[in-house]
């Protein structure tokens, strides 16, 4: 299976029919490998003559997954992880940087002409926003044919208008519209009809995969129900395999059968849904589930610890593990012996001192700042008054901001780094200030990148073997037949 | 409005003098707003009452289109054209205030209390900061997009020293602007409109609410703001006039779900700190579970149930609370199949909403008498405050007197 070419001349309908009777185990109707996809900005033709660097951004960034004919998988996310990126590029509705897609075998990329018509017919995709995602100026009936119009559907008819029309009634009642308001206008629906309308026209061609990108983020909850319930229901009955793209984990809990959790472009985790959900394995799994508010009377005294910070730009990615910078379990060296909270501040430290949010200038402020508070308070010894001539106050300011930064303890040799580092900067030297840092505390979060091990319940961290394989994998998940 | 309603909100609005700590900050009776548009009359907020004690959240639950944002800015008095506020009371507790207006309006006082609709609207809107102040769900559109984010914080924290010094007076630096000052700032574009003590105040603020570097943070705009970043400023500047009633509408609807955990958890934090009380409106129960002591679930404009959030979560009585309820799918127990409530949100015109109940379509426990009249809201089971307007709350469901498939049919085809 090097480029999916060998099936492309058999009759897709006969594999159709032998894909939906394979169930879920044998191949893969979906097999997503390496995926990229980069958007550039500073591209243009000018930038070029001014000689500027492209700069990639990179929404997807090596992901690769499969979905097995008849299931569901779940790809969830939080906002501009690349999740929708993903599901679009699959699709060809962008045009992917690198990696290699087989749908049913043939290598979705590579595809043209007819083959790709054929392709679109069997694949297609339902959108977020039904107030956007339907013309304004098409009747719900037009709307709901015009792929049928498009693929010359259906062919064997002899009155192809009359055709179309009843498939269009069938469609509509079918996702529980009525077909007397074939002839009205999208704006006279309400959200949820809207986005049954999307489905129905998703269905025309009976496809065998749906890419379903957020279809209920938009609707309340007592229609986000009806929705899932559909799905739910169409799924069984024409035997479509989905991918269904989320944010909202107890949807994707109730729909799918397995799940894979992106973060930054990247896949962190996947499994099947109950053991994911049972027993999460990657931090930013087990902080994403720990961050939904349950609708029950415990939940105010439920304790969470929220993740600290925002995403960071997929334009400048942390080295290692892109979730190294909010991780609440990133790994200190070997040889160095600290409690996490402290760790963590320690982290922080250098994130800020290396991204430029602290430098001298700062920290300077940040001394004198609490020297004065200090000075009519407590003091350790007494001598704040006097500070700032020589080496010697140098390295009492920077004990001083050691304790103003830290919140937790932080003691020993790690006390002495910290503030060795500090007076560093202090003096101005805030190239020896990083490096001294990156010296003792590098982690191995931040030298390597994670990957997904083989097996069924894979997640990109070092806390977990990196890359050997687990006892008990199951070969056939992801690396059968490479 | 049904006489019955009115008679059972009577016994508290006659809270009279010497009211205690233990009486409400804010209480609200018979709030009705209506939008007046092209397609007919829209009651958005239909006699909505209810009361916010000190230093407790106050949740309210609905569906996009139930009324509760059009609530929290009646509150405010923030609607806008072509709505209007048509009639109801809005006492606020305030003792200062209340000395001082009861010469001139001697009909909007009662004890402490201050009714802030029947008071000019130039001191309607001094309150506006100190009193209540809000929080409003998109940050990303909230805030000027040309003006550094400290300055507006700034801005803030002036208007609110200008009405905290001169209450009666909401004369703003700009309505002394003329030709002249126009002028000159042609020619002098970047004259400074803050003071370096409010924007010493806007960058203590920025660090109350757990913004790293405020100082630097103070002078970006907002577009270099991440959307939690944005919200927690947004708080911030709600926080500006040290508010007695802060109300958050959907505060984080716009965020991810690792974001909004810090965004309620600042919220909850600021709030035991302050000691304020919050009113949370928002489409999320799981929200509603991690901020609130009291409910309110909101459908067309009315509240539907109310009570503590055990009466509401735990013993919810009206078919529209239990329909939300087994609408969401149980994160730690995924139910098989969702229970979704059948049909779509009413469009509130005036016209389609007659005296009966108004969930009635789509009400999986619909009766005849459902129709026949509005029911009144009664107390019932579970704790004092435990409220509902159903007709269920006096008898059980009877399937011989379910409301008929025509009837019921009719009714959803006059809605559409």
């Amino acid at each position: 299976m090097t480029d999916g070419r060998d099936g492309r001349d058999r009759s897709s309908r006969e594999r159709r029919g032998a894909t939906e009777r394979a169930g879920t185990e044998g191949d893969a109707l979906l097999d997503v490998e390496d995926l990229h996809k980069y958007y550039f900005e500073r591209d243009s033709l000018v930038d070029r003559l001014l000689g500027r660097d492209a700069r990639s951004v990179k929404a997807v960034d090596g992901v690769d997954f499969r979905v097995h004919p008849g299931e569901t998988l779940g790809l969830v996310g939080e906002s501009g992880c690349g999740k929708s990126t993903t599901g679009e590029t699959l699709l060809r509705l962008r045009e992917a940087t690198d990696g290699k897609v087989r749908f049913d075998g043939e290598s979705v990329f590579d595809l043209s002409g007819a083959e790709l018509m054929e392709f679109r017919k069997r694949a297609g995709i339902v959108f977020q926003d039904p107030y956007s995602s339907l013309d304004p100026r098409m009747t719900v009936g037009e709307l709901v044919a015009e792929p049928l119009a498009v693929h010359d559907e259906p062919a064997d008819a002899e009155n192809r208008t009359e055709a179309r029309r009843e498939r269009v009634d069938e469609l509509l009642e079918r996702v529980g519209l009525s077909a007397t308001q074939r002839d009205r206008y999208p704006h006279e629906f309400s959200g949820g009809q809207r986005q049954r309308v999307g489905i129905a026209r998703a269905l025309a061609l009976e496809p065998d995969f749906l890419v379903l990108d957020e279809p209920v983020s938009a609707l309340d909850v007592s229609v986000q129900a009806q929705i899932l319930n559909l799905l739910a229901d169409l799924q069984q009955e024409f035997g479509l395999t989905y991918l269904f793209i989320a944010h909202d984990l107890s949807v994707v809990r109730h729909l799918c059968d397995r799940v894979a959790v992106m973060y930054l472009g990247e896949i962190v985790e996947s499994g099947p849904t109950e053991e994911l959900f049972e027993e999460p394995r990657h931090p930013y799994t087990r902080a994403l589930l720990e961050s939904v508010p349950r609708a029950s009377t415990d939940e105010r005294d439920r304790e969470i610890e929220p993740l600290a910070g925002d995403v960071p730009s997929p334009r400048h990615p942390p080295s290692g593990c892109r979730f190294r910078t909010r991780c609440p379990a990133v790994i200190p060296p070997s040889d160095v012996e600290i409690p996490q909270e402290t760790y963590r501040e320690v982290m922080d430290l250098r994130e800020r001192l290396e991204s430029g949010a602290m430098n001298t200038e700062r920290a300077r402020e940040l001394a004198a700042e609490h020297g004065n508070e200090r000075g009519n308070g407590v003091n350790t010894n007494g001598e704040e008054g006097r500070v700032e001539d020589r080496g010697d106050a140098t390295t009492e300011t920077a004990a001083r901001l050691c304790t103003v930064l830290f919140e937790n303890d932080i003691g020993g040799e790690n006390r002495a780094v910290v503030t060795e580092t500090l007076g560093h900067l202090l003096d101005g030297e805030r190239d020896e200030a990083v490096s001294m840092l990156r010296d003792r505390f590098e982690s191995v979060c931040e030298r390597q990148r994670p990957v997904l091990q083989a097996g069924p319940h894979p997640a990109a961290c070092h806390l977990y073997d990196q890359p050997t394989e687990r006892p008990n994998a199951n070969p056939a998940e992801r690396t059968a037949d490479d | 409005m049904p006489e019955a309603d009115r008679n059972a909100d009577v016994g508290e609005t006659a809270a009279s003098g010497g009211a205690t700590a233990a009486e409400p900050v804010l209480k609200v009776r018979d709030l009705s707003t209506r939008f007046f548009t092209e397609e007919g009359q829209v009651n958005a907020v239909e006699s909505v009452s209810f009361d916010v004690h000190d230093g407790e959240v106050f949740g309210i639950v609905g569906e996009s289109g139930s009324g509760k944002s059009v609530t929290a800015l009646s509150i405010i008095d923030l609607v806008e054209s072509p709505g209007r506020i048509t009639a109801g009371e809005v006492w606020y507790r305030n003792a200062d205030l209340a000395a001082d207006m009861r010469e001139e309006h001697p009909e909007a006082i009662d004890g402490e209390y201050v009714d802030t609709r029947r008071v000019p609207e130039g001191v309607r809107r001094s309150l506006r900061g100190p009193a209540f102040s809000m929080i409003f769900q998109d940050p990303m559109s909230s805030f000027n997009p040309s003006i550094t984010v400290g300055e507006q914080l700034a801005e803030a924290v002036e208007v609110q020293q200008r009405a905290r010094a001169n209450p009666r007076s909401t004369r703003s630096r700009t309505q002394g602007y003329g030709l002249g000052r126009y002028l000159s700032d042609w020619m002098l574009p970047s004259r400074s409109f803050v003071s370096t003590e409010s924007r010493d105040r806007a960058i203590s603020l920025l660090d109350q609410v757990g913004i790293p570097d405020p100082a630097d943070r103070a002078d970006e705009y907002p577009n270099q703001f991440s959307g939690g970043m944005l919200q927690r400023a947004m708080v911030a500047q709600a926080l500006a006039g040290e508010p007695d009633v802060l109300i958050a509408d959907e505060p984080t609807t716009a965020l991810d779900v690792t974001i909004q955990a810090q965004i309620l958890g600042l919220l909850r934090d600021l709030q035991d700190e302050a000691d304020m009380s919050v009113i949370t409106i928002t489409h999320d129960l799981g929200v509603i579970a991690r901020m609130c002591d009291r409910v309110g679930v909101m459908y067309a404009g009315e509240i539907a149930e109310r009570g503590t959030l055990g009466d509401v979560f735990d013993r919810p009585i009206h078919p529209y609370t239990e329909g939300l309820l087994g609408s969401i799918p149980d994160l730690d127990d995924p139910a098989p199949r969702l229970q979704p409530i059948e049909g779509n949100v009413p469009e509130l015109l005036d016209a389609e909403m007659g005296n009966r109940c108004y969930f009635a379509d789509r009400c999986p426990k619909a009766m005849d008498e459902c129709v026949a009249e509005k029911p009144a809201e009664v107390g019932i089971e579970g704790s004092d405050e435990h409220r509902v307007r159903c007709v269920l709350a006096d008898h059980e469901y009877d399937p011989a007197r379910a409301l008929s498939t025509t009837e019921r049919e009719r009714e959803a085809s006059a809605d559409d």
